[in-house]
Protein backbone atom coordinates (compact mmCIF):
# COMPACT_ATOMS: atom_id res chain seq x y z
CA UNK A 1 0.00 0.00 0.00
CA UNK A 2 1.47 3.29 -1.26
CA UNK A 3 1.71 6.45 1.43
CA UNK A 4 -0.91 8.90 1.62
CA UNK A 5 -0.54 12.47 0.93
CA UNK A 6 -0.33 13.46 4.73
CA UNK A 7 2.26 10.69 5.14
CA UNK A 8 3.93 11.66 2.71
CA UNK A 9 4.10 15.79 3.46
CA UNK A 10 4.70 14.14 7.10
CA UNK A 11 7.89 12.62 5.65
CA UNK A 12 8.93 15.12 3.51
CA UNK A 13 8.86 17.04 6.68
CA UNK A 14 10.80 14.43 8.68
CA UNK A 15 13.45 13.98 6.29
CA UNK A 16 14.27 17.95 6.44
CA UNK A 17 14.03 17.92 10.00
CA UNK A 18 16.52 15.53 10.28
CA UNK A 19 18.79 17.11 7.83
CA UNK A 20 18.30 20.03 9.87
CA UNK A 21 19.20 18.11 13.00
CA UNK A 22 22.79 17.08 11.54
CA UNK A 23 23.49 20.62 10.44
CA UNK A 24 23.43 21.78 14.02
CA UNK A 25 25.34 18.81 15.05
CA UNK A 26 27.94 19.42 12.80
CA UNK A 27 28.50 23.17 13.66
CA UNK A 28 28.21 22.31 17.28
CA UNK A 29 31.27 19.19 16.93
CA UNK A 30 32.87 21.05 14.22
CA UNK A 31 36.31 20.73 15.94
CA UNK A 32 35.90 17.26 16.78
CA UNK A 33 34.70 15.38 14.17
CA UNK A 34 37.23 13.61 11.52
CA UNK A 35 37.13 14.45 7.92
CA UNK A 36 35.63 11.13 7.05
CA UNK A 37 32.88 11.82 9.92
CA UNK A 38 32.19 15.93 7.99
CA UNK A 39 31.92 13.97 4.59
CA UNK A 40 29.36 11.11 6.43
CA UNK A 41 27.30 13.70 7.53
CA UNK A 42 27.31 16.34 4.44
CA UNK A 43 26.54 13.41 2.19
CA UNK A 44 23.39 12.18 4.50
CA UNK A 45 22.39 15.42 4.79
CA UNK A 46 21.98 16.08 1.10
CA UNK A 47 20.51 12.58 0.71
CA UNK A 48 17.89 14.13 2.97
CA UNK A 49 17.05 17.34 1.73
CA UNK A 50 16.58 15.40 -1.53
CA UNK A 51 14.33 12.80 -0.41
CA UNK A 52 11.91 15.71 0.88
CA UNK A 53 12.30 17.24 -1.96
CA UNK A 54 11.08 13.55 -3.93
CA UNK A 55 8.18 13.16 -1.36
CA UNK A 56 6.66 16.61 -2.32
CA UNK A 57 7.22 15.45 -5.85
CA UNK A 58 4.85 12.57 -4.82
CA UNK A 59 2.17 14.48 -3.30
CA UNK A 60 2.10 16.49 -6.42
CA UNK A 61 1.69 13.49 -8.50
CA UNK A 62 -1.85 12.22 -6.47
CA UNK A 63 -3.12 15.79 -5.85
CA UNK A 64 -2.61 16.20 -9.85
CA UNK A 65 -4.14 12.40 -10.57
CA UNK A 66 -7.08 12.75 -7.97
CA UNK A 67 -8.04 15.85 -9.54
CA UNK A 68 -7.28 14.90 -13.16
CA UNK A 69 -11.21 12.94 -13.79
CA UNK A 70 -12.67 16.64 -12.78
CA UNK A 71 -10.92 18.26 -15.44
CA UNK A 72 -12.33 15.81 -17.70
CA UNK A 73 -15.93 16.90 -16.06
CA UNK A 74 -15.38 20.45 -16.05
CA UNK A 75 -14.02 20.42 -19.75
CA UNK A 76 -17.27 18.91 -20.61
CA UNK A 77 -19.21 21.79 -18.64
CA UNK A 78 -16.96 24.46 -20.69
CA UNK A 79 -17.91 22.98 -23.84
CA UNK A 80 -21.72 23.13 -23.20
CA UNK A 81 -21.15 26.64 -21.82
CA UNK A 82 -19.53 28.18 -25.16
CA UNK A 83 -22.16 26.47 -26.91
CA UNK A 84 -24.63 28.16 -24.85
CA UNK A 85 -22.58 31.67 -25.08
CA UNK A 86 -22.10 30.79 -29.22
CA UNK A 87 -26.10 30.05 -29.37
CA UNK A 88 -26.88 33.56 -27.86
CA UNK A 89 -25.27 35.48 -30.17
CA UNK A 90 -26.28 33.51 -33.63
CA UNK A 91 -28.55 36.43 -35.70
CA UNK A 92 -30.13 32.93 -36.55
CA UNK A 93 -31.25 32.00 -33.51
CA UNK A 94 -32.32 35.92 -32.82
CA UNK A 95 -34.34 36.75 -36.04
CA UNK A 96 -35.99 32.87 -34.49
CA UNK A 97 -37.15 34.30 -31.19
CA UNK A 98 -38.10 38.01 -32.81
CA UNK A 99 -40.56 36.16 -35.17
CA UNK A 100 -41.81 34.29 -32.37
CA UNK A 101 -42.15 37.47 -30.16
CA UNK A 102 -44.10 39.18 -33.09
CA UNK A 103 -46.59 36.75 -32.37
CA UNK A 104 -46.90 36.78 -29.02
CA UNK A 105 -47.13 40.55 -28.76
CA UNK A 106 -49.78 40.52 -30.64
CA UNK A 107 -51.53 38.32 -28.24
CA UNK A 108 -50.08 39.91 -25.25
CA UNK A 109 -51.44 43.72 -26.30
CA UNK A 110 -54.94 42.20 -27.00
CA UNK A 111 -54.68 40.15 -23.17
CA UNK A 112 -52.03 41.64 -20.98
CA UNK A 113 -52.36 39.46 -18.53
CA UNK A 114 -50.91 36.67 -20.57
CA UNK A 115 -47.58 37.88 -20.34
CA UNK A 116 -46.18 36.22 -18.05
CA UNK A 117 -46.88 33.05 -19.96
CA UNK A 118 -46.00 34.59 -22.89
CA UNK A 119 -42.69 34.77 -21.43
CA UNK A 120 -42.72 31.26 -20.59
CA UNK A 121 -43.29 29.97 -23.98
CA UNK A 122 -40.61 31.86 -25.62
CA UNK A 123 -38.05 30.64 -23.18
CA UNK A 124 -38.98 27.68 -24.24
CA UNK A 125 -39.01 28.03 -28.15
CA UNK A 126 -35.33 29.58 -27.32
CA UNK A 127 -34.52 26.33 -25.16
CA UNK A 128 -35.72 24.15 -27.98
CA UNK A 129 -33.92 26.41 -30.65
CA UNK A 130 -30.70 26.45 -28.61
CA UNK A 131 -30.34 22.65 -28.80
CA UNK B 1 -91.45 66.11 -40.63
CA UNK B 2 -88.51 68.70 -40.52
CA UNK B 3 -88.49 68.63 -36.82
CA UNK B 4 -88.41 64.74 -37.32
CA UNK B 5 -85.86 64.67 -39.63
CA UNK B 6 -83.53 67.19 -37.56
CA UNK B 7 -84.48 65.29 -34.57
CA UNK B 8 -83.07 61.53 -36.57
CA UNK B 9 -80.29 63.72 -37.65
CA UNK B 10 -79.28 64.67 -34.22
CA UNK B 11 -79.53 61.56 -32.95
CA UNK B 12 -77.22 59.95 -35.53
CA UNK B 13 -74.79 63.20 -34.79
CA UNK B 14 -75.16 62.14 -31.01
CA UNK B 15 -74.88 58.08 -31.94
CA UNK B 16 -71.89 58.91 -34.20
CA UNK B 17 -70.24 60.96 -31.12
CA UNK B 18 -70.66 58.18 -28.84
CA UNK B 19 -68.76 55.73 -31.42
CA UNK B 20 -66.10 58.43 -31.66
CA UNK B 21 -65.87 59.08 -27.71
CA UNK B 22 -65.92 55.28 -27.45
CA UNK B 23 -62.78 54.55 -30.25
CA UNK B 24 -61.16 56.87 -28.65
CA UNK B 25 -61.45 54.90 -25.23
CA UNK B 26 -60.43 52.00 -26.49
CA UNK B 27 -57.45 53.34 -27.96
CA UNK B 28 -56.53 54.69 -25.07
CA UNK B 29 -57.14 51.91 -22.99
CA UNK B 30 -54.96 50.17 -25.00
CA UNK B 31 -51.91 52.58 -25.06
CA UNK B 32 -52.51 52.92 -21.23
CA UNK B 33 -52.34 48.68 -21.30
CA UNK B 34 -48.77 48.89 -23.72
CA UNK B 35 -47.54 51.43 -21.16
CA UNK B 36 -47.95 49.34 -18.14
CA UNK B 37 -46.92 46.22 -20.30
CA UNK B 38 -43.38 48.68 -21.13
CA UNK B 39 -43.24 49.44 -17.15
CA UNK B 40 -43.85 45.66 -16.80
CA UNK B 41 -41.33 44.06 -18.95
CA UNK B 42 -38.52 46.77 -17.71
CA UNK B 43 -39.04 46.14 -14.32
CA UNK B 44 -38.29 42.40 -15.65
CA UNK B 45 -35.26 42.88 -17.71
CA UNK B 46 -34.07 45.19 -14.64
CA UNK B 47 -34.28 42.14 -12.27
CA UNK B 48 -32.98 39.86 -15.18
CA UNK B 49 -30.09 41.84 -16.62
CA UNK B 50 -28.21 43.31 -13.04
CA UNK B 51 -25.75 39.71 -13.10
CA UNK B 52 -22.71 42.25 -13.14
CA UNK B 53 -21.41 41.36 -9.84
CA UNK B 54 -21.14 37.40 -11.05
CA UNK B 55 -19.36 38.55 -14.22
CA UNK B 56 -16.91 41.02 -12.49
CA UNK B 57 -16.53 38.23 -9.50
CA UNK B 58 -15.43 36.04 -12.79
CA UNK B 59 -13.12 38.64 -14.55
CA UNK B 60 -11.33 39.14 -11.19
CA UNK B 61 -11.28 35.36 -10.17
CA UNK B 62 -9.51 35.13 -13.74
CA UNK B 63 -6.89 36.92 -12.97
CA UNK B 64 -5.79 35.79 -9.82
CA UNK B 65 -6.43 31.94 -11.21
CA UNK B 66 -4.12 32.84 -13.94
CA UNK B 67 -0.98 33.74 -12.25
CA UNK B 68 1.71 31.63 -12.85
CA UNK B 69 4.03 32.64 -11.03
CA UNK B 70 4.55 29.26 -8.32
CA UNK B 71 3.63 26.92 -10.45
CA UNK B 72 7.07 27.89 -12.61
CA UNK B 73 8.55 28.61 -9.07
CA UNK B 74 7.87 24.72 -8.31
CA UNK B 75 10.43 23.58 -10.80
CA UNK B 76 13.10 26.60 -10.23
CA UNK B 77 13.33 25.52 -6.78
CA UNK B 78 15.23 22.43 -8.23
CA UNK B 79 17.49 24.65 -10.44
CA UNK B 80 18.28 26.47 -7.24
CA UNK B 81 19.28 23.65 -5.74
CA UNK B 82 21.64 22.39 -8.64
CA UNK B 83 23.46 25.77 -8.57
CA UNK B 84 24.64 24.64 -4.69
CA UNK B 85 24.95 20.97 -5.19
CA UNK B 86 28.19 18.62 -6.39
CA UNK B 87 28.18 17.76 -9.98
CA UNK B 88 27.21 14.34 -8.31
CA UNK B 89 24.14 15.12 -7.78
CA UNK B 90 23.15 16.90 -10.91
CA UNK B 91 21.77 13.46 -12.67
CA UNK B 92 19.23 12.96 -10.04
CA UNK B 93 18.27 16.20 -9.64
CA UNK B 94 17.91 16.52 -13.40
CA UNK B 95 15.48 13.59 -13.50
CA UNK B 96 13.58 15.59 -10.32
CA UNK B 97 13.41 18.57 -12.53
CA UNK B 98 12.01 16.81 -15.10
CA UNK B 99 9.04 15.05 -13.00
CA UNK B 100 7.97 18.30 -11.89
CA UNK B 101 8.22 19.93 -15.72
CA UNK B 102 5.81 17.47 -16.43
CA UNK B 103 3.91 18.09 -13.03
CA UNK B 104 3.85 21.61 -13.66
CA UNK B 105 2.13 20.99 -17.33
CA UNK B 106 -0.46 19.13 -15.66
CA UNK B 107 -1.07 22.20 -12.86
CA UNK B 108 -1.50 24.69 -15.58
CA UNK B 109 -3.86 22.08 -17.78
CA UNK B 110 -6.05 22.77 -14.37
CA UNK B 111 -5.59 26.31 -14.25
CA UNK B 112 -6.13 26.97 -17.72
CA UNK B 113 -9.55 25.13 -17.76
CA UNK B 114 -10.67 27.03 -14.14
CA UNK B 115 -9.72 30.00 -16.45
CA UNK B 116 -12.15 29.03 -19.54
CA UNK B 117 -14.77 27.77 -17.23
CA UNK B 118 -14.37 31.71 -15.36
CA UNK B 119 -14.69 33.21 -18.70
CA UNK B 120 -17.50 30.93 -19.66
CA UNK B 121 -19.87 31.86 -16.78
CA UNK B 122 -18.19 36.03 -17.34
CA UNK B 123 -19.84 35.22 -20.93
CA UNK B 124 -23.31 34.10 -19.63
CA UNK B 125 -23.12 36.94 -16.62
CA UNK B 126 -21.93 39.96 -18.80
CA UNK B 127 -25.58 42.18 -20.52
CA UNK B 128 -23.12 42.21 -23.50
CA UNK B 129 -22.83 38.21 -24.20
CA UNK B 130 -26.53 39.04 -26.29
CA UNK B 131 -26.20 41.55 -29.00
CA UNK B 132 -30.14 41.59 -29.30
CA UNK B 133 -31.16 45.24 -29.94
CA UNK B 134 -28.81 46.15 -33.14
CA UNK B 135 -29.68 42.63 -35.07
CA UNK B 136 -33.12 42.65 -34.45
CA UNK B 137 -34.11 46.50 -35.57
CA UNK B 138 -34.32 45.46 -38.95
CA UNK B 139 -36.82 42.77 -38.55
CA UNK B 140 -38.63 44.60 -35.93
CA UNK B 141 -38.91 47.62 -38.36
CA UNK B 142 -40.67 45.68 -41.33
CA UNK B 143 -43.00 44.46 -38.62
CA UNK B 144 -46.39 46.17 -39.13
CA UNK B 145 -48.96 45.92 -36.48
CA UNK B 146 -52.00 46.83 -38.73
CA UNK B 147 -51.48 44.03 -41.13
CA UNK B 148 -51.98 40.83 -38.44
CA UNK B 149 -55.17 39.82 -37.13
CA UNK B 150 -57.43 39.94 -40.94
CA UNK B 151 -56.13 42.81 -42.07
CA UNK B 152 -58.16 44.64 -38.85
CA UNK B 153 -55.69 47.19 -37.35
CA UNK B 154 -55.14 46.27 -33.72
CA UNK B 155 -53.13 49.58 -32.96
CA UNK B 156 -52.47 52.99 -34.85
CA UNK B 157 -49.30 53.51 -36.46
CA UNK B 158 -48.28 56.25 -33.08
CA UNK B 159 -48.32 53.26 -31.33
CA UNK B 160 -45.86 51.02 -33.29
CA UNK B 161 -42.97 52.78 -31.65
CA UNK B 162 -44.08 51.69 -28.88
CA UNK B 163 -44.90 48.71 -29.79
CA UNK B 164 -41.51 48.14 -31.16
CA UNK B 165 -40.44 48.75 -27.90
CA UNK B 166 -42.24 46.33 -25.82
CA UNK B 167 -41.34 43.69 -29.09
CA UNK B 168 -37.69 44.38 -28.01
CA UNK B 169 -37.85 44.24 -24.25
CA UNK B 170 -39.72 40.96 -24.71
CA UNK B 171 -37.32 39.10 -26.91
CA UNK B 172 -34.65 40.50 -24.58
CA UNK B 173 -36.45 38.85 -21.29
CA UNK B 174 -36.84 35.95 -23.06
CA UNK B 175 -33.52 35.94 -23.92
CA UNK B 176 -32.07 37.03 -20.42
CA UNK B 177 -34.47 34.25 -19.03
CA UNK B 178 -32.74 31.42 -21.40
CA UNK B 179 -29.39 32.80 -20.02
CA UNK B 180 -30.04 32.70 -16.65
CA UNK B 181 -31.55 29.32 -16.44
CA UNK B 182 -28.10 27.65 -18.72
CA UNK B 183 -25.94 30.16 -15.72
CA UNK B 184 -28.29 28.50 -13.35
CA UNK B 185 -27.47 25.07 -14.84
CA UNK B 186 -23.65 25.64 -15.60
CA UNK B 187 -23.22 26.55 -11.52
CA UNK B 188 -25.21 23.67 -10.49
CA UNK B 189 -23.01 20.56 -12.77
CA UNK B 190 -19.83 23.06 -12.23
CA UNK B 191 -19.47 23.19 -8.71
CA UNK B 192 -18.13 20.06 -7.66
CA UNK B 193 -14.95 20.00 -10.07
CA UNK B 194 -14.58 23.60 -9.84
CA UNK B 195 -14.25 23.30 -5.98
CA UNK B 196 -11.92 19.90 -6.81
CA UNK B 197 -9.95 21.82 -9.09
CA UNK B 198 -9.41 24.85 -6.98
CA UNK B 199 -8.52 22.87 -4.06
CA UNK B 200 -6.01 20.84 -5.72
CA UNK B 201 -3.95 24.40 -6.71
CA UNK B 202 -4.53 25.27 -3.10
CA UNK B 203 -3.08 21.86 -1.99
CA UNK B 204 -0.41 22.34 -4.37
CA UNK B 205 0.19 25.45 -3.22
CA UNK B 206 0.29 24.44 -0.02
CA UNK B 207 3.00 21.97 -1.13
CA UNK B 208 5.11 24.25 -2.75
CA UNK B 209 5.48 26.29 -0.10
CA UNK B 210 6.60 22.69 2.14
CA UNK B 211 9.26 22.60 -0.94
CA UNK B 212 10.52 25.99 -0.34
CA UNK B 213 10.74 24.87 3.52
CA UNK B 214 13.18 22.35 1.93
CA UNK B 215 15.12 24.61 -0.35
CA UNK B 216 15.91 27.34 3.05
CA UNK B 217 16.92 24.44 5.17
CA UNK B 218 19.02 23.44 2.38
CA UNK B 219 20.53 26.25 1.30
CA UNK B 220 21.06 27.85 5.33
CA UNK B 221 23.26 24.69 5.35
CA UNK B 222 25.17 25.37 2.47
CA UNK B 223 26.32 28.61 3.28
CA UNK B 224 26.41 27.77 6.85
CA UNK B 225 28.86 24.97 6.09
CA UNK B 226 31.39 27.87 3.99
CA UNK B 227 30.88 30.27 7.13
CA UNK B 228 32.08 27.48 9.53
CA UNK B 229 34.97 26.00 7.59
CA UNK B 230 35.99 30.06 6.97
CA UNK B 231 35.92 30.31 10.69
CA UNK B 232 37.73 27.73 11.40
CA UNK B 233 40.45 28.79 8.69
CA UNK B 234 41.26 32.46 9.61
CA UNK B 235 41.63 35.05 8.05
CA UNK B 236 38.55 34.93 6.75
CA UNK B 237 36.35 37.37 8.90
CA UNK B 238 35.14 40.06 5.55
CA UNK B 239 34.17 36.57 3.63
CA UNK B 240 32.31 35.61 6.52
CA UNK B 241 29.90 38.81 6.76
CA UNK B 242 29.94 38.83 3.22
CA UNK B 243 29.05 35.04 2.87
CA UNK B 244 26.67 35.40 5.82
CA UNK B 245 24.69 38.83 3.92
CA UNK B 246 24.38 36.28 0.84
CA UNK B 247 22.90 33.86 3.33
CA UNK B 248 20.71 35.89 5.00
CA UNK B 249 19.49 37.56 1.24
CA UNK B 250 18.73 33.95 -0.33
CA UNK B 251 16.51 32.55 3.19
CA UNK B 252 14.88 36.51 2.91
CA UNK B 253 13.80 35.87 -0.46
CA UNK B 254 12.68 32.35 -0.20
CA UNK B 255 10.65 33.46 3.01
CA UNK B 256 8.87 35.82 0.65
CA UNK B 257 8.06 33.35 -1.75
CA UNK B 258 6.33 31.44 0.84
CA UNK B 259 4.51 34.58 2.50
CA UNK B 260 3.19 35.42 -1.20
CA UNK B 261 2.28 31.47 -2.04
CA UNK B 262 0.23 31.68 1.02
CA UNK B 263 -1.56 34.39 0.02
CA UNK B 264 -2.23 32.97 -3.29
CA UNK B 265 -3.61 30.15 -0.65
CA UNK B 266 -6.16 32.45 0.34
CA UNK B 267 -6.84 33.81 -2.89
CA UNK B 268 -8.00 30.32 -4.46
CA UNK B 269 -10.32 29.38 -0.79
CA UNK B 270 -11.69 32.89 -1.57
CA UNK B 271 -12.46 32.03 -4.54
CA UNK B 272 -13.50 28.85 -4.27
CA UNK B 273 -15.73 29.79 -1.31
CA UNK B 274 -17.85 32.37 -3.18
CA UNK B 275 -18.45 29.75 -6.18
CA UNK B 276 -19.71 27.52 -3.63
CA UNK B 277 -21.95 30.60 -2.08
CA UNK B 278 -22.77 30.67 -5.60
CA UNK B 279 -24.08 27.36 -6.77
CA UNK B 280 -26.24 27.36 -2.68
CA UNK B 281 -27.76 29.84 -3.80
CA UNK B 282 -28.15 29.53 -7.48
CA UNK B 283 -32.00 29.81 -7.38
CA UNK B 284 -31.69 33.25 -6.08
CA UNK B 285 -29.25 34.29 -8.88
CA UNK B 286 -31.06 37.73 -9.76
CA UNK B 287 -31.88 38.48 -5.82
CA UNK B 288 -30.58 41.58 -4.35
CA UNK B 289 -28.67 39.83 -1.63
CA UNK B 290 -26.66 37.18 -3.58
CA UNK B 291 -25.52 40.02 -6.05
CA UNK B 292 -24.57 42.05 -2.93
CA UNK B 293 -22.58 39.04 -1.64
CA UNK B 294 -21.38 38.28 -4.93
CA UNK B 295 -19.66 41.96 -5.28
CA UNK B 296 -18.77 42.05 -2.07
CA UNK B 297 -16.78 38.39 -2.65
CA UNK B 298 -15.48 40.29 -6.13
CA UNK B 299 -13.66 43.31 -4.36
CA UNK B 300 -12.50 40.89 -1.28
CA UNK B 301 -10.56 38.64 -4.24
CA UNK B 302 -9.18 41.77 -5.87
CA UNK B 303 -8.01 43.05 -2.63
CA UNK B 304 -6.43 39.91 -1.86
CA UNK B 305 -4.69 39.46 -5.25
CA UNK B 306 -4.02 42.91 -5.10
CA UNK B 307 -1.59 42.30 -1.66
CA UNK B 308 0.23 39.61 -3.68
CA UNK B 309 0.90 41.56 -7.05
CA UNK B 310 2.60 44.53 -4.77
Amino acid sequence: MGLTDDQAKDLAQRFREIADSLKYYKLKSWDSLSPDQHTLINETQLRLYEYSQKMITQVVERIIDEAQCSLEDLRHVIKNANYVINNLQKVTQVIKVVEAINGLAITIINNPIDIISAIEKLTKSMESAGK
Amino acid sequence: MIRQKNLIKQQMISRKRVNMRDNLTIRNDRRISIVLILLFLTTALYGCAALSSISSFSETSIQAISDKTFFEDYVNIIDRQRELSHESNYAKLDEEKRKRSEQRSAILAFQQNLVQYMKALRGLASDNSISFDNKSDAKTENFKPENYQDGKKIIKSEDIKAFHSLTKLLARISTENYRQNKLKDIIRSADSDFQILVTALINFTKVYIESLETEKSFTANYYETIIKTAETNPPQHAAIVLVRELKNKKLRNLEHKQAEAMKYVHVLQKIADSHNYLNDNVEKISSQQLLATMKGYGKEIAKLYESLKR
